[in-house]
C-alpha cells in the first residue's frame, strides 16, 4: 500500500479539492495555535492542565463536527461532503490521543499511578473507554479495513454515537462547577440526534429544521439544568429560569444552541428558495458521483 | 497635615527592589534577605513604615513569581475561568468597610483604614495549596486573625466564625448567575480562627492586595485547601452554628467544611498525593496540613475522621 500525502487535499478522483484543503487547515489550526502559543509565550501557571483542557475540548468538538457531516450532506445536498468525514474523525482521535498523552505527561508517565487513577476516578474510566473505542475506529478507518469488514464496518462505526455520549459525560464530570461548554456541545449533539430521527423526506426541509431549533434548545436547557440538579446541589429550577434572563446574563448554553441551529435552518431556507427561483441549470441535476 | 498611616501592604522588599531582582533571586530568598534588602530602602526617597517578614514560617520553597500569582485565580464571583484578573480590576477597593456581627459584645462596622490602625502588620510567606492539586508560595502582608477576633470581642457562646465575601453584580459578572448560593461564605471554628497561623491579608508582594487575589482584605488559612481562604471580605459573623459554606452547599460530596490538606485523602476526582508548583515543572509530594502540622495538628485529635480532610 502506497501512502500518498495528496489524499489530504484531493478528492476520490485525485483532483485538488479546495474545500478539503480548507478543512485540513482548519483541523490543524487549533493544534498549531496551541503549539505556537506554548512555545512563544508559554501557557501560564499550569501549562499542562491548560493544554489538556484545550485539546480535550477540540477533540470533542471535532468528533461532533464529524457527526454533522451526514446532516450537512442532507441539508445542503452535497453528497461529496461525506469524503470529509474520515479526516474529521481522525483529527478528533488525534486530538484526544494527544489529550491522553498530555495527561500522562502531567502525571509524569507513572504507569501504575495512571492506571490506578483511571480505575478509581469514574470520569477517567469513562474517558479511557471512550479513548479505546475511538482508537479502534481510527484503526479501522482505512479503505482496506472498510473492504475487509464489509457490512460489519458500518455496524462497528456506528459506535461513534455512544462514544460521543461518553465523551460528553466525561466533559460534564470533569467540570468543577460550570458546565457551559459541555452543555453547548451536548446541545449540538442533541440536535444531530434529533435530525437523525426526522423522517428521511423531511431531512432537507427547512420547516423541519426550524422545528428542531426550539427542540434542540430545550434539550440543552434540560441537560444543563439536569446536571446541576442531579450531580450538584444547585437548584435546577433556577438554572432553567436563567435561560430567559438574557438581558442580565446574556446567552446561556440553550441560547447558543438555539442561535447555531437557527443559523442552520436559515441557511437551508436560503438554499431552498434560491434553488426554487432560479431556472434549473442543465448541470444542476447531473448525477453526482458518490465517494467515501 | 496629612497623617501617613501604614497601609496594609507596606513591606520593605519589593518596594525597595525591582521585582525582577526579587524574583531572579527568589531561590536564595531566605533568612536575612529582608534585612539585606532593607538597606536599599533609603534610596526610595519616601518614608514608609517598615513591615518585617516573619521567619517563623519559612516555606522551604522558592516564592512563586508575582506575575503568576496575580493572573491565575479562582474567584467565581468574577467568572469560572482562571483568567479573571482583568475583569477583577474594575472592582473599587476604596472605601471598604467590614461588618462584624453575631455573637459579639457590640456589632459594628469598621472601615479598612480604622482597622489597620489597630493591628500591627507583618509579612508572612506561606505555602498555598489549592484543592485542585496545585500550589504556590506567596508573601502576604497582614495581621493575625486572632488580633481581629480580639477587637471583635466575641461572646463566650461563639463557636464558629463565618467569613462573607463581597457580592456586587455591577463589578462581578459571576454573581449574576442566580443559581449559585451567593454570597460566598466560609467558616472556621473559634479554635482554628485563633490559631497563630490564621491570617488576614491586606497585601501581596509588598503591594496592596489586588482584587483578583481577594483585595483589599482576605482570609489566609494555609493548612487548609485554598477555597477556605475567603476573599474580599465584607462581613465576619460569630455564631454558635457551623456555617453553610459555598462549596459545601453546591457539592457536598466533594468539598467539606473542614478541608484540611491531606495527601492520603483523595478528592473524588483526583489524588491529593502530589501538587504541581505553579510556574515550574515541579510536582512535589503534598504534606499533611500542608506542612503546618506543627502548629495545627493538635486542633484535630481524631485524625482518623476522613471528613476533616475533604
Ligand atoms: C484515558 C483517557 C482520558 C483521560 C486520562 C482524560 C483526562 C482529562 C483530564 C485530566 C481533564 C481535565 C480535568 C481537570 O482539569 O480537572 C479532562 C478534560 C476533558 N476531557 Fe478528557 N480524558 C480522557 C479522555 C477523553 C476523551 C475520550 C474525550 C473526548 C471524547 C475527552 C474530552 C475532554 C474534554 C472535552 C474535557 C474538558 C475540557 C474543558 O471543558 O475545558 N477526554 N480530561
Amino acid at each position: 500500500m502506497k501512502l500518498r500525502l495528496s489524499v489530504l487535499w484531493c478528492d476520490r478522483s485525485g483532483r485538488f479539492w479546495p474545500l478539503k484543503a480548507l478543512v485540513l487547515a482548519a483541523v490543524l489550526a487549533p493544534g498549531i495555535w496551541l503549539a505556537a502559543r506554548w512555545s512563544l509565550f508559554g501557557l501560564g501557571a499550569r501549562p499542562l492542565n491548560t493544554a489538556i483542557h484545550f485539546v480535550g475540548l477540540w477533540g470533542l468538538r471535532l468528533l461532533l463536527i464529524s457527526l454533522a457531516v451526514t446532516p450537512a450532506r442532507g441539508i445542503f445536498g452535497l453528497v461529496k461532503l461525506v469524503q470529509l468525514r474520515r479526516m474529521l474523525g481522525l483529527a478528533a482521535a488525534a486530538y484526544i490521543g494527544a489529550h491522553f498523552v498530555l495527561y500522562c505527561l502531567d502525571q509524569q508517565f507513572q504507569a501504575v499511578h495512571i492506571a490506578q487513577e483511571i480505575l478509581r476516578r469514574h470520569y477517567l474510566t469513562i474517558g479511557f473507554i471512550t479513548l479505546t473505542g475511538l482508537a479502534a475506529l481510527a484503526a479501522t478507518s482505512t479503505d482496506a479495513m472498510l473492504r475487509r469488514l464489509r457490512r460489519n464496518w458500518k455496524r462497528l462505526h456506528r459506535l461513534v454515537y455512544p462514544l460521543a455520549v461518553l465523551g460528553l459525560v466525561h466533559a460534564f464530570m470533569q467540570a468543577k462547577l460550570d458546565v457551559s461548554q459541555p452543555a453547548i456541545l451536548a446541545g449540538l449533539f442533541s440536535w444531530e440526534m434529533l435530525y437523525r430521527a426526522l423522517p428521511k423526506r423531511l431531512q432537507a426541509s427547512p420547516w423541519a429544521l426550524f422545528l428542531l431549533v426550539p427542540l434542540a434548545a430545550l434539550a440543552t436547557a434540560i441537560e444543563e439544568a439536569g446536571w446541576y440538579g442531579l450531580a450538584k446541589h444547585v437548584p435546577w429550577q433556577r438554572v432553567l429560569e436563567a435561560n430567559v434572563m438574557v438581558r442580565t446574563l446574556g446567552l446561556r448554553p440553550a441560547g447558543w444552541v438555539g442561535v447555531a441551529t437557527l443559523a442552520i435552518a436559515l441557511l437551508a431556507t436560503l438554499r431552498h428558495f434560491s434553488r426554487r427561483f432560479r431556472p434549473p441549470a442543465p448541470s444542476a441535476s447531473a448525477p453526482v458521483v458518490v465517494g467515501g | 497635615m496629612l497623617i501617613r498611616i501604614a497601609r496594609g501592604w507596606e513591606i520593605p522588599e519589593s518596594k525597595a527592589t525591582p521585582e525582577a531582582f526579587v524574583l531572579g533571586r527568589r531561590r536564595t530568598l531566605g533568612i536575612g534577605l529582608g534585612s539585606a534588602l532593607a538597606t536599599f530602602l533609603p534610596k526610595m526617597g519616601h518614608t514608609q513604615q517598615m513591615v518585617s517578614r516573619s521567619h517563623r514560617y519559612d516555606p522551604g520553597r522558592p516564592i512563586t513569581p508575582a506575575q503568576i500569582v496575580t493572573t491565575y485565580n479562582n474567584f467565581y464571583e468574577f467568572g469560572s475561568d482562571k483568567d479573571i484578573w482583568e475583569t477583577a480590576q474594575g472592582l473599587p477597593m476604596h472605601p471598604w468597610v467590614i461588618r462584624i456581627e453575631g455573637l459579639v459584645s457590640k456589632p459594628r462596622t469598621i472601615a479598612m483604614e480604622d482597622l489597620l490602625k489597630q493591628v500591627s502588620l507583618e509579612e508572612r510567606v506561606y505555602r498555598h495549596r489549592c484543592v485542585e492539586a496545585w500550589a504556590m508560595t506567596v508573601p502576604w502582608t497582614g495581621f493575625p486573625l486572632a488580633s481581629l477576633i480580639r477587637l471583635a470581642q466575641p461572646l463566650s457562646s461563639a463557636r464558629y466564625v463565618a467569613f462573607q465575601s463581597l457580592v456586587d453584580a455591577k463589578y462581578m459578572p459571576g454573581v449574576a448567575e442566580p443559581f449559585f448560593p451567593w454570597p460566598y461564605i466560609e467558616g472556621l471554628t473559634i479554635e482554628e480562627a485563633n490559631n497563630e497561623l490564621a491570617f488576614i491579608a491586606t497585601g501581596l508582594y509588598g503591594k496592596p492586595l489586588p482584587p483578583q487575589n481577594g483585595g483589599p482584605i482576605r482570609l489566609v488559612v494555609p493548612w487548609k485547601y485554598g477555597f477556605k481562604s475567603a476573599k474580599s471580605l465584607v462581613k465576619i459573623t460569630f455564631t454558635d452554628r457551623q456555617p453553610h459554606t459555598f462549596w459545601e452547599t453546591v457539592s457536598p460530596q466533594e468539598y467539606g467544611f473542614w478541608a484540611n490538606v491531606n495527601p492520603e485523602v483523595s478528592h473524588p476526582r483526583w489524588s491529593q498525593a502530589t501538587e504541581r508548583l505553579l510556574g515550574s515543572d515541579e510536582r512535589v509530594p503534598t504534606q499533611i496540613y500542608n506542612g503546618y502540622g506543627e502548629w495545627v495538628a493538635s486542633l484535630y485529635p481524631n485524625k482518623k475522621d476522613k471528613r476533616l480532610f475533604m
